[in-house]
């Protein structure tokens, strides 16, 4: 799956999942998703992104400290899934 | 003692979004109980329903605190920022400390009941939501929101919860622990809640007639509400508005039965003369007492008795009226929704009437003020509440006057 299509689930996972109207939100594709001027996410949505991308992508997000590195920006969310989504292929 | 006064309100109930709308409610008996289109009523005895219609959700919160808040969130913040704007009321840094909050809450079963809805559905479940089963979280979006670092409690008394948050306010200002209190009771209807007091038998198939020979059980209804309890000397040091004063409240437990009161109301008089004790007041100043009123059989007939034994002849002088059928039994919300009412009654010197009474009871055979509300000349008024488990609640408030 490429990075962009990756993207577009994500934003149909913030609209349906956390309610948010995407038209209003100005924040892109590199904006922090947790800065008040980004995405304005927090910890909280984090649970119902998780549960999100594991039943949208099949996959299992690792509980490492790293993860915090992949919620960076909606770029760096779907890079991540990307790699899952190919590691799940290979093994 | 120190003295303590009520110096804000808020509220969201059936039969209005605000103090000003619910007391004309009150005054005119509109009644809020509507036909229930909102949940499967397929099975269900009663077909109405207490229901907030109309309810706006605060311009002041953010998307990301709206994302996070539950129906009784949205109501519990909606209250408590009418209650700040009545007192007159910032919460700055020099101020923060010394103001808390306790509300009565179950927690938002209707989110969680979404929750599992979906998940048996097979369709997108929204865990977060889940937070807002705990009783507390109402109270902690509120604190949250305005900053409130002053005690933080929740009180789970069943359906005196409410009116037991306001006493244990009052108390965290009287012991010091806080200048300013919020203190009330949420509650947001759900298909769970009425699935359950319907298998109990308790809903009515008609109307709800409390103190009626004809009552055969409850309503259901939501709402929030809130008071703000403020030491008289922080009241008058910022000249804050004052509603009326807070005298006592009393607590007691029948230790009886799951569901049913103390037939002969034992539990409900020991609290209402605990609060007359404590507030060294004389039955007979009491003018008017907001009655629980539920109207189920067992409650209207243990309440009376409770009344007339603390009372005396005193009892027939009274004015007891309940507003149930106006708003619905609104549970968790309820005893600080009829604080509002009896608060709002005190200051108006009227006596708001207990709706859908047609014939007598002798075994109710007190003054609900049927049907009309009355003009009533009161300097002490009562608000009582009894609760599943036998919890049993009574407030006491006074009209405020300069010297104590």
């Amino acid at each position: 799956m490429q990075v962009d299509e990756i993207k577009n689930e994500i934003r149909s996972i913030f609209k349906e999942r956390l309610n948010m109207d995407l038209s209003n939100v100005t924040a892109g594709d590199d904006d922090g998703l947790f800065a008040d001027d980004g995405w304005g996410l927090d910890s909280i949505d984090v649970i119902d992104i998780v549960l999100g991308v594991e039943q949208k992508f099949g996959v299992k997000l690792g509980q490492d400290e790293e993860i915090q590195s992949h919620f960076y920006s909606l770029n760096t969310l779907a890079i991540y899934i990307q790699s899952l989504l190919v590691k799940s292929l290979t093994a | 003692m120190k003295r303590i006064v009520v110096t804000g309100l808020g509220v969201v109930s059936p039969c209005g979004n605000n103090a000003e709308q619910f007391e004309a409610s009150l005054r005119l008996g509109r009644s809020g109980v509507k036909a229930n289109q909102w949940y499967d009523t397929e099975g269900f005895v009663s077909k109405d329903i207490g229901k907030i219609i109309g309810f706006e959700v605060s311009k002041s919160l953010s998307k990301r605190e709206q994302r996070h808040c539950s129906q009784v969130d949205f109501y519990a913040l909606s209250v408590a920022e009418e209650a700040f704007d009545s007192a007159k009321l910032k919460v700055t840094e020099n101020n923060s400390n010394g103001i808390g909050i306790v509300l009565g809450s179950g927690g938002a079963v209707s989110d969680t009941e979404n929750y599992v809805r979906n998940q048996l559905l097979n369709q997108n479940t929204i865990p977060s939501k889940l937070l807002a089963s705990n009783p507390d979280k109402a109270g902690n979006t509120v604190a949250a929101h305005y900053n409130l670092h002053g005690p933080r409690s929740s009180i789970m008394t069943a359906c005196s919860s409410g009116a037991t948050a306001i006493g244990y306010a009052a108390d965290f200002i009287r012991e010091g622990y806080a200048e300013v209190m919020l203190a009330g009771g949420v509650e947001g209807t759900s298909y769970v809640t009425l699935s359950g007091f319907n298998a109990l038998g308790a809903l009515c198939a008609g109307r709800n007639r409390p103190f009626d020979r004809n009552r055969d059980g409850i309503v259901l209804g939501e709402a929030g509400a809130i008071l703000i309890l403020e030491s008289l000397d922080s009241a008058l040091k910022r000249g804050a508005p004052i509603i009326a004063e807070f005298v006592s409240y009393g607590l007691s437990s029948d230790a009886h039965h799951i569901t049913a009161p103390h037939p002969e109301g034992h539990g409900m008089a020991r609290a209402m003369q605990q609060a007359l004790k404590l507030g060294k007041v004389d039955c007979e100043k009491i003018d008017y007492i907001n009655a629980h009123g539920t109207g189920t059989v067992l409650n209207d007939k243990s309440e009376v008795a409770a009344i007339k034994k603390v009372f005396g002849n005193h009892a027939n002088k009274l004015c007891v009226s309940t507003i149930k059928p106006m708003t619905g039994h609104t549970l968790s919300a309820a005893g600080a929704l009829e604080a509002v009412a009896t608060l709002l009654s005190l200051n108006g010197q009227f006596a708001p009437p207990t709706l859908n009474f047609e014939t007598p009871d002798p075994d109710c055979d007190l003054d609900c003020v049927p049907n009309f509300a009355r003009n009533l000349h009161m300097e002490y008024a009562m608000s009582n509440s009894l609760a599943f488990g036998g919890n049993n609640t009574s407030l006491i408030f006074k009209r405020y006057q300069d010297q104590g």
